[in-house]
């Protein structure tokens, strides 16, 4: 399960078990924050926790600042940052500043069962948090959002357009928007050793992971525990889901009929990286194959081959540690190099 | 310089000076306590005489807060009785909780703890060496 499900999942649980519950949002950073805005910790009456608003630096104090949130009803807007460095101060080690957004009140029984579902059916959708009342609302980026202001509308499009939690100026005062948008999903071409290694690291890594391999024998829930398998040729598997630019492919096999055919629908797709195990010998080989398919030069610069940044990486753990690297690098900074 | 910078320079040469720090040849009673959210972890051994502390040490392994207030506490226990440890901890817990002056000094300078008032989460590291006190106060034979 993801970490913002887990979190989510938490706070329903502690909720029906009969614990005041309260939420704590990250909604502004500045400078080195250690964790990006939309960051949660939730908090039951007891003081215990799941998520996190830091590296540590400030959970104490947030999670006491939570407690007395929870006895009082009342939300809080927290600042921290380092300032004198004196004894008692409680500040961020990194010197960056951040703001955490503390409320009981808001996260509704209602509000979490919706969050949740929405979730679980892989809808994206905003959870919009009034900084002033506390009060909570979801909003659909994809659907008619009836009754929403249509500036705080049009906001919350344009931040789950950017995949990017932020703070807007709503109606009302400020709004947090909180985006909840489909995970990065990573499709797996071959169910071979080294996927073993890479499928549970991304899905550790939030992101949602399908191993596609039409060799039965190799695609087996026995070696993919909580993997979404499917022996589909990967042309088809790969059409039924559909690739976009939240979408990662990686091919696995060495073996051209089935890596072949999945490169080519990842080359036309947006994918914003696809990737094929080899050397640089099969590596050549490949290219040659595809130029003749008709992919140009530019359209083989997407191809990360041999995949995985280079660290040395022996084992097939390593291996995976390597590929899911070179994987974020794409994600977050647009390409591996530099 | 601001009062609080004074407060802090006095915390800090206090955390560093580190009195009563180390061990008891035969402790009466010893408690280890530790706050679960900042991890401050404090060992306190004492020894008791007559309804008087005869002698303290303390291990600290915690922030300067803790370590200060562990200072003042090995500076200034010996020879108190153990209803002015109470008194001392009462004090100090109303001076963090609701700004009250300190009103007995048992041990001194109890009051260069004020400033960590405006900061709850922090009021635990000061009252940890205290409550470490009175639970191996409680645990101790004379």
């Amino acid at each position: 399960m993801s970490d913002r499900a887990e979190v989510l999942r938490q706070a329903a649980d502690w909720g029906e078990g009969g614990l005041g519950v309260a939420l704590a949002t990250v909604v502004s950073t500045w400078g080195s924050a250690p964790r990006p805005a939309g960051s949660h910790l939730v908090v039951n009456e007891k003081g215990e926790f799941v998520g996190s608003v830091s590296g540590g630096c400030i959970e104490g104090a947030v999670v006491r600042e939570a407690m007395a949130s929870i006895q009082d009803g009342k939300p809080r807007l927290l600042e921290y940052g380092v300032t004198h460095d004196r004894a008692w101060e409680v500040g961020l080690a990194c010197g960056g500043t951040i703001q955490v957004f503390v409320d009981r009140a808001g996260l509704t029984r209602d509000i979490l069962e919706a969050l949740r579902a929405d979730l679980a059916a892989k809808r994206p959708v905003v959870l919009a948090i009034d900084l002033g009342s506390g009060a909570s609302r979801l909003i659909h980026p994809a659907g008619d959002a009836g009754g929403v202001d249509p500036a705080l509308l049009a906001a919350a499009r344009a931040a789950a357009e950017d995949d990017q939690s932020r703070q807007v100026q709503g109606p009302g005062g400020p709004v947090f928007l909180r985006v909840y948008n489909q995970p990065v999903r990573l499709v797996i071409v071959g169910a071979v050793h080294i996927a073993q290694s890479l499928a549970p690291m991304a899905q550790l890594a939030g992101y949602e992971v399908v191993v596609v391999d039409p060799r039965r024998a190799f695609a087996t829930g026995e070696r993919f525990q909580g993997v979404e398998l499917s022996t589909e040729w990967p042309d088809e598997a790969l059409k039924r889901l559909g690739l976009g630019r939240r979408t990662a492919v990686v091919t696995m096999t060495h073996d051209p009929k089935i890596d072949d055919p999945a490169l080519a629908a990842a080359l036309r797709s947006d994918s914003f990286y696809i990737g094929a195990l080899g050397s640089k010998k099969t590596q050549a080989a490949r290219r040659q194959r595809l130029l003749t398919q008709g992919f140009d030069e530019a359209a083989l610069a997407r191809l990360h081959g041999p995949v995985g940044l280079s660290i040395g990486a022996v084992s097939t753990a390593e291996i995976a540690v390597s590929i899911l690297s070179e994987l974020v690098a794409c994600l977050r900074k647009g390409s591996a190099s530099g | 310089m601001s009062a609080e910078d004074l407060y802090h320079a006095e915390l800090v040469r206090l955390a560093r000076e580190g009195f009563g720090g180390g061990h008891l040849d035969a402790p009466a009673g010893v408690a280890t306590l530790d706050s679960p959210l900042c991890g401050d972890r404090v060992t306190v051994e004492v020894r008791l005489a007559g309804g008087r502390i005869e002698a303290v040490a303390h291990r600290v392994l915690g922030c300067v807060l803790c370590q200060a207030s562990a200072s003042l506490l090995g500076h200034g226990a010996t020879g108190r009785t153990v209803a002015e440890v109470e008194v001392a901890r009462q004090g100090l817990a109303a001076l963090l909780g609701r700004g009250e002056p300190i009103a007995a000094e048992p041990f001194g300078g109890l009051s260069v703890f004020a400033p960590v008032r405006t900061v709850p989460s922090r009021h635990a590291c000061v009252l940890l060496p205290f409550d470490a006190l009175r639970a191996a106060i409680a645990g101790a034979r004379e």
